[in-house]
């Protein structure tokens, strides 16, 4: 299994005209882009895309000169990253938006592909997550900042803050950090399938369980940018009483931090049910 | 009290539903229109939505699994309709205002209360279920004669049902000359009050 990671900073795109990130999109993308309001919200979907594309090409290009599947796994890119293929080839890649929404679907000259992506935006930053053999995946990507309490009450387990209060009280990391942290598993593991949740209405439903050691190896992931430091482990994802193992890689800052989640196995456990009190 | 009335509450529901998301958001509540796409017209995101549904949870003490499609998650209106249809589904009651009595922590203006709002990421958070339980003693008190209790559910009765914020509501202010408050709108919180005492 192989999954890749590209960052697109919208930085980067600073000075860009939208009509020139218009000759990466085809036809098609371009005119769903356009029913959206907002040029914030159209600028980053653009750049969403086109890091997504950018992973799908090469990974086209290194499928076709057979180059080792383990070369660079994150890639943060800039314009000159961007135009190391031509434009042409961003069009004949496609990403529509799919039916209900979630994920967009990858097409080649109107041909699906097998390859799963996920995109997720926070701040200035875009990033796109690829899984050339079809593996579900989700990524997310979160901006650290202070929430109202509800937010910490409403969306994680008794455990889970249990668990951030013991591992910021160590003083590595604070529960700002913590709490994010889970949202980005909770949100990735649910936009992979492996929640078996409907939305982030129901995460206060979801409980993620990681090893003895995770504050340990989070506090090793932050660097000055994103893509400096990794750290990985795998989690257990569990909601209504069904359990899914995933595989975890986060990298962060103190003010960011990206996590992709990649279903491994899926078993169910006896887990007490959780029903809804009204 | 009698059964909620699906069309008179929801709009009820949606003014309390725009509220709350002003509360998190800071947008103005004149932006937040309820027909706009939450993330296209409005840009707001999957967290600060994170955000918005735990406030609306303990606002109106729903479930964490409603078992909403995400499709109904996707503007206000929406979520104000998908919101009423589970408070109907599951015998909230109205006052006799049109006002959703089943909740309990909204104070008329959809302001949730200050226990759910304030911004404290460290552990231990306030149990949900005592945030709960002062959002329901904050607006109609349980009946309790508790003086100050009493006086915070008389306040919020009047915020309710003039819709005005608490904050202008001081227990001192003569009700017309200061409040602008006049007897038919007397008459609504003098019943409002009868039916919680």
């Amino acid at each position: 299994m192989r999954c890749d990671v590209a960052l697109l900073a919208h930085v980067l795109l600073d000075g860009v005209e939208e009509r020139e990130l218009d000759l990466w999109l085809s036809e098609r993308e371009r005119a769903a882009l356009s029913t959206v309001a907002r040029p914030d919200v159209r600028r980053r979907r653009a750049a969403g895309r086109l890091a997504a594309k950018h992973l799908l090409l090469r990974d086209g290009a290194e499928s076709a000169a057979g180059t080792p599947a383990d070369g660079d796994r994150f890639v943060a890119l800039d314009g000159a990253g961007l135009q190391a293929f031509p434009a042409d080839r961003y069009r004949e890649v496609e990403l529509m938006p799919a039916d209900g929404g979630g994920a967009p679907l990858p097409t080649l000259r109107g041909e699906a592909l097998a390859s799963r992506l996920s995109i997720a935006h926070a701040g200035a930053v875009s990033c796109a997550a690829l899984s050339s053999r079809g593996n579900a995946l989700g990524v997310d990507l979160e901006t650290v900042e202070p929430r109202t309490g509800a937010f910490y009450r409403g969306n994680f387990t008794a455990g889970e803050r249990a668990w951030v209060g013991a591992a910021a009280a160590t003083g590595a990391l604070d529960a700002e950090w913590l709490y994010t942290f889970l949202w980005t598993v909770k949100e990735a593991a649910l936009k992979s399938g492996a929640a078996p949740v409907r939305s982030v209405w129901e995460f206060l439903a979801v409980e993620v369980d990681g090893p003895p050691d995770l504050a340990a190896r989070l506090a090793g992931c932050i660097g000055a940018e994103l893509g400096e430091r990794f750290t990985a482990f795998d989690v257990t994802v569990t909601a209504a009483g069904r359990s899914t193992r995933g595989a975890v890689e986060t990298t962060a800052t103190r003010d960011a931090i990206l996590t992709l989640f990649t279903v491994s196995t899926a078993f169910t456990a006896a887990t007490a049910a959780l029903e809804a009190t009204p | 009290m009698k059964s909620i009335s699906a069309d008179l509450d929801q709009r009820q529901m949606t003014s309390g539903v725009q509220r709350v998301f002003a509360q998190v958001t800071r947008y103005p509540l004149e932006i937040l229109d309820p027909e706009a796409a939450l993330e296209e017209d409005l840009g707001i995101n999957s967290v600060k939505l994170g955000e918005v549904f735990a406030v609306l949870r303990e606002t109106y003490q729903l479930p964490p699994v409603l078992g909403i499609p995400p499709e109904q998650l996707r503007t206000i209106g929406s979520i104000a309709a998908a919101l009423t249809q589970y408070l109907v589904e599951h015998g909230a009651e109205s006052n006799g205002n049109g006002h959703v009595v089943v909740a309990a922590a909204v104070n008329g203006n959809g302001h949730a209360p200050t226990a759910a709002v304030a911004s404290a990421p460290v552990a231990p958070p306030a149990a949900p279920a005592q945030a709960a339980q002062a959002a329901r003693t904050t607006k109609h008190g349980n009946g309790s004669l508790e003086p100050a209790t009493f006086e915070a559910s008389i306040r919020s009765i009047f915020a309710e049902v003039t819709r005005y914020p608490l904050e202008i509501l001081d227990p001192e202010a003569a009700l017309e000359e200061d409040l602008g408050i006049d007897s038919v709108k007397l008459g609504e919180v003098f019943a409002v009050l009868r039916e919680t005492y």
